[in-house]
């Protein structure tokens, strides 16, 4: 069973190509990690599997729909790294709203609870939030719909050290739920203790995939390519 | 459908809480309170003044309600608040409905409750009291002026890629749609319908320019609310487009103008869905 496959996913944004002929296969019930530099493609790849974006070429399967054309999303637990909310909303009034769109019967203020918000913070704007907290609401409306796919674009970051375990033994409840979970990091140490399986993006490619315990270290992987270097004359050498 | 009451509820209290709604609400208030407080040392019929308020209105409401409306669907892209509904499955039409009726009510909020005020002041100052029902029926019109253009500069918003784009695209559907319309400079309609006639070689009549001119929101508006003026209309010299004769045109009856004002609430919108619908969303 795999909950995600694409094949020769393309993205092209005018002269750039962001994602690159990408053949991926997530195997249902996996932790997969996406990782490579800045740039690499990871985020394009996440939104294009979220249904965001459209392919310049190539297709994806998501959880057996195509993410564009059909509504894949109520499927789904998404987290980007960007704001994604109303400032003037609470974290409260948000994770409410996601629940009662994927009818879920959870319970609003345990989940905010479930990933670290605390009582006193969950009714103020999301506005005054810091990165952590933002962070922490946006993984709690991800969840609201107990979703069998949780596609996770840098969940980690601006998230302390207690919010980077927290989130570990989430991610491994949800697994043992029976959910798929893709993610993508800079944090090779977070990867290498919480996946199933690794990608290594770069320059729009998956330059290699698999099991984790077939993977070499991957290390190098969040290094960026070296910049060219410019003779004088202009040239690159 | 719970989508779209979601959508809404979200936007909606979103919108309420920013300076913006209370900003367009206040603005409206204190044109119409006004325009009834200084027409009150001018006219004996209190009517007479909401007649000055639908003016006001064609002028400026257009304008205040710009700035709730431009960045409705822009801002909610650019800074990615959209991915809030659309990746809990609320399909783009459902958002769109969502986010556009919720600028709707704000609209409908800030323009009923200005009518309203302007009654009461009115009531207030004069010695018998404007009637009730020509007053709701002024403010019915007048709203239904107001969310034609919210419908406009929303569907730009949805159009747009960046916001300033979507601000010049408003300010240049403000500018043909209301001084272009009405004439305030030698460049007008009127002079643009009757160049491109001469261009292709036919004669242009006053009714042609007048059909074209009714099929813009302000003539619409106008045609809507003259019942309302009536009554007044002998009394009044400058009223005179208000009473005159019989209908004779299909521009001339009260339906066309509903009709016109309509289509201006909906159909940019369903165009800019369109466009919406085949957009990368981010």
């Amino acid at each position: 069973m795999t909950a995600i496959q694409t094949n020769g996913l393309t993205k092209r944004f005018k002269n750039h190509v962001a994602v690159d002929e990408i053949d991926l296969t997530v195997p249902s019930g996996s932790i997969y990690g996406l990782v490579g530099p800045n740039g690499a493609g990871k985020s394009t790849l996440l939104e294009l599997l979220s249904g965001f974006r459209s392919p310049t070429a190539g297709s994806a399967t998501v959880l057996g729909m195509d993410p564009v054309t059909e509504r894949s999303q109520l499927h789904l637990g998404i987290l980007f790294t960007q704001r994604t909310m109303y400032r003037r909303l609470s974290a409260l009034e948000h994770v409410r709203s996601a629940i009662a769109l994927h009818d879920s019967q959870l319970d609003a203020v345990e989940l905010c609870d479930r990933v670290g918000l605390r009582a006193d913070t969950v009714s103020r704007r999301v506005g005054s939030f810091s990165t952590g907290q933002l962070q922490r609401t946006k993984l709690a409306i991800a969840l609201a719909g107990s979703p069998p796919l949780l596609l996770l674009d840098e969940p980690t970051a601006g998230l302390d050290p207690d919010g980077v375990k927290r989130f570990e033994r989430i991610v491994h409840a949800e697994r043992d739920r029976g959910a798929t979970v893709v993610l993508s990091s800079h944090r090779v140490h977070l990867l290498e203790s919480l996946c199933t399986h690794v990608a290594v993006v770069r320059d729009g490619t998956i330059t290699s995939s698999g099991p984790i315990d077939s993977m070499e270290s991957f290390a190098h992987a969040v290094e960026p390519a070296p910049a060219p270097v410019y003779s004088p004359s202009g040239g690159a050498e | 459908m719970m989508s779209v009451v979601i959508v809404f509820r979200n936007e909606f209290e979103d919108t309420i809480r920013s300076l913006h709604a209370g900003g367009i609400v206040v603005a409206l208030w204190l044109l119409v309170a006004a325009i009834v407080v200084f027409d009150r040392a001018v006219y004996a019929a209190p009517l007479r003044a909401f007649w000055d308020v639908q003016l006001g209105l064609i002028i400026l409401a257009p304008v205040v309600v710009s700035s709730l409306c431009y960045g409705a669907i822009v801002d909610a892209r650019t800074s990615r608040r959209l991915c809030f509904h659309l990746g809990n499955g609320v399909t783009r039409l459902e958002y769109l409905c969502g986010a556009f009726l919720a600028r709707w009510a704000v609209v409908i909020i800030a323009t009923e409750s200005a009518i309203l005020l302007g009654y009461i002041i009115a009531a207030l100052q004069y010695p018998t009291p404007p009637s009730f029902i020509a007053v709701v029926g002024f403010s019915v019109a007048s709203t239904g002026f107001v969310l034609a253009f919210a419908g406009v500069y929303v569907a730009i918003s949805v159009v747009a890629q960046q916001q300033s784009t979507a601000m010049v695209g408003v300010v240049l559907v403000y500018v043909a749609l209301i001084p272009f319309v009405i004439g305030i400079s030698d460049f007008s309609l009127s002079l643009l319908v009757r160049t491109i006639g001469e261009q292709l070689g036919a004669g242009v009549t006053d009714s042609t320019v007048q059909f074209v001119s009714n099929l813009t929101p302000y003539p619409a508006y106008a045609g809507i609310a003259k019942p309302v003026f009536e009554p007044i209309a002998a009394q009044y010299p400058r009223l005179p487009e208000q009473s005159s004769g019989a209908p004779q045109t299909l521009t001339a009856h009260w339906w066309f103008d509903v009709l016109v004002l309509s289509a201006w609430m909906v159909l940019p919108l369903a165009i800019a869905y369109w466009r919406f619908s085949r957009d990368d969303l981010l």
